[in-house]
């Protein structure tokens, strides 16, 4: 990153786009971002955000937290461009849609989709969570600081999380 | 729950989940890589206009900018207008107490409608900028004052204020980076604006009539506000 910011080095952007793009995508997926060109089109909004915020990335930063912190603002502007809009979305288009995973069924176990459609009926604040965290394996401190609450806050709301997801998934 | 381990307080959750976290991801085909790529590259090495080079500078750059532009809007103001007589008076210390205060509360106020994408979100604090820079002015008007009332109604004030106040915010909608209008980020370059508007008032100005002084100088930061949300609310529609 470091790299990209100080020289404009194009084959250090096209390395951080081989590094993040997959994991980004599956990112937007696990949130019900889960027709392709939605979620392809949120990675290239969060890449564009990326090159035009690279000057405000500080040597010595983590460049994950950094990069998921764009990601989730980009997730949250979209939220109000389709309010705007009056677009309806994705998943709640097709009311079945909800149910569904975000990934083709043959690719896709039984567990995964009912996970899948677990996480989709957690609130959008307990599923970034258990997203970054558990998906994403990114720690409370750092999950705290990109979606600036405490970190007892994001422990709390971690744990009522875990907790409905149990629920819904009829584990102990 | 510690705050690196991934513990959910249930096995068979766990299980679960890690059985899901290890399913193909949802996936890019190498096609689908490669078609993103090239969009992605196409819009970063586009060559960028003015605008965009202004909204990739630095974020501490861009609030210095639109406070260095604020600051030289009123200086040209007063250049062109006058300062009053009275302001070397007894009040001296008061005013400089509270305009340092508010060029405070403008900074802050820049610094939340110039905020990165790579920031977390304020929620709450952002709006608390906002309320202080519209409330402080309104409390600096109702503070007793060395009486001067020359019977000037406040309207002609309050226009000077808007005017210049929303000058002053044009950098700060300009330099920002977000693909749609944000209400908090509209209304805090707007507040800042209010700030300097009043700010600009108070040392021109020799009326220090109450009345006079929260119609026509600290009604500027409301005013402007409010007008914020109402195109926010409009430009929704």
């Amino acid at each position: 990153m470091e790299r990209y910011r100080d020289r404009g080095d194009e084959a250090a952007f096209a390395t951080l786009f081989g590094r993040y793009a997959t994991r980004l995508h599956t990112f937007f997926s696990r949130f019900g971002d889960r027709a392709a060109a939605d979620a392809g089109d949120l990675v290239q909004k969060t890449f564009l955000h990326v090159h035009r915020a690279r000057k405000d990335f500080q040597s010595g930063r983590l460049l994950r937290p950094w990069m998921y912190t764009i990601a989730l603002n980009v997730r949250r502007e979209e939220g109000r461009r389709r309010v705007r809009s009056r677009e309806v979305p994705v998943d709640l288009q097709d009311p079945g849609a909800i149910r569904e995973p975000s990934v083709e069924p043959q690719a896709s176990s039984v567990n995964d989709r009912l996970v899948q459609r677990a996480l989709l009926q957690l609130s959008e604040i307990q599923r970034e969570v258990i997203v970054l965290h558990w998906f994403d394996g990114l720690s409370f401190p750092e999950i705290s600081e990109m979606v600036g609450a405490s970190v007892s806050a994001v422990k709390v709301r971690a744990h009522r999380a875990y907790g409905d997801l149990r629920q819904i998934l009829g584990e102990p | 729950m510690m705050s690196g381990e991934r513990t959910t307080e249930s096995d068979g959750l766990e299980k679960r989940l890690a059985s899901a976290a290890r399913e193909p991801a949802p996936g890019l085909s190498q096609a689908e890589m490669t078609a993103l790529w090239g969009r992605v590259r196409a819009e970063a090495t586009a060559p960028p206009g003015w605008l965009e080079r202004l909204r990739e500078l630095p974020t501490g750059v861009r609030v210095t900018m639109a406070l260095g532009f604020a600051l030289v809007v009123v200086a040209i103001a007063l250049l062109a207008t006058g300062t009053r007589e009275s302001l070397a008076g007894p009040g001296m210390m008061r005013l400089t107490l509270g305009l340092s205060g508010l060029a405070l509360l403008a900074a802050a106020s820049f610094a939340v409608s110039l905020r990165g994408m790579h920031q977390r979100p304020l929620r709450g604090a952002g709006w608390g900028v906002i309320a202080m820079a519209v409330a402080v002015p309104v409390s600096l008007a109702l503070l007793p004052q060395a009486p001067h009332a020359d019977g000037r109604s406040g309207l002609g004030c309050l226009l000077f204020g808007v005017a210049t106040g929303a000058l002053v915010s044009v950098p700060a909608f300009l330099m920002q980076r977000a693909s749609v209008p944000v209400l908090a980020r509209a209304c805090a370059a707007l507040a800042a604006g209010g700030a300097f508007g009043y700010a600009l008032l108070e040392l021109h100005c020799p009326s220090r009539d109450v009345t006079h002084l929260l119609v026509g100088h600290a009604a500027v930061g409301v005013v402007l506000v409010v007008l914020s949300a109402i195109v926010v609310s409009v430009r929704r529609r």
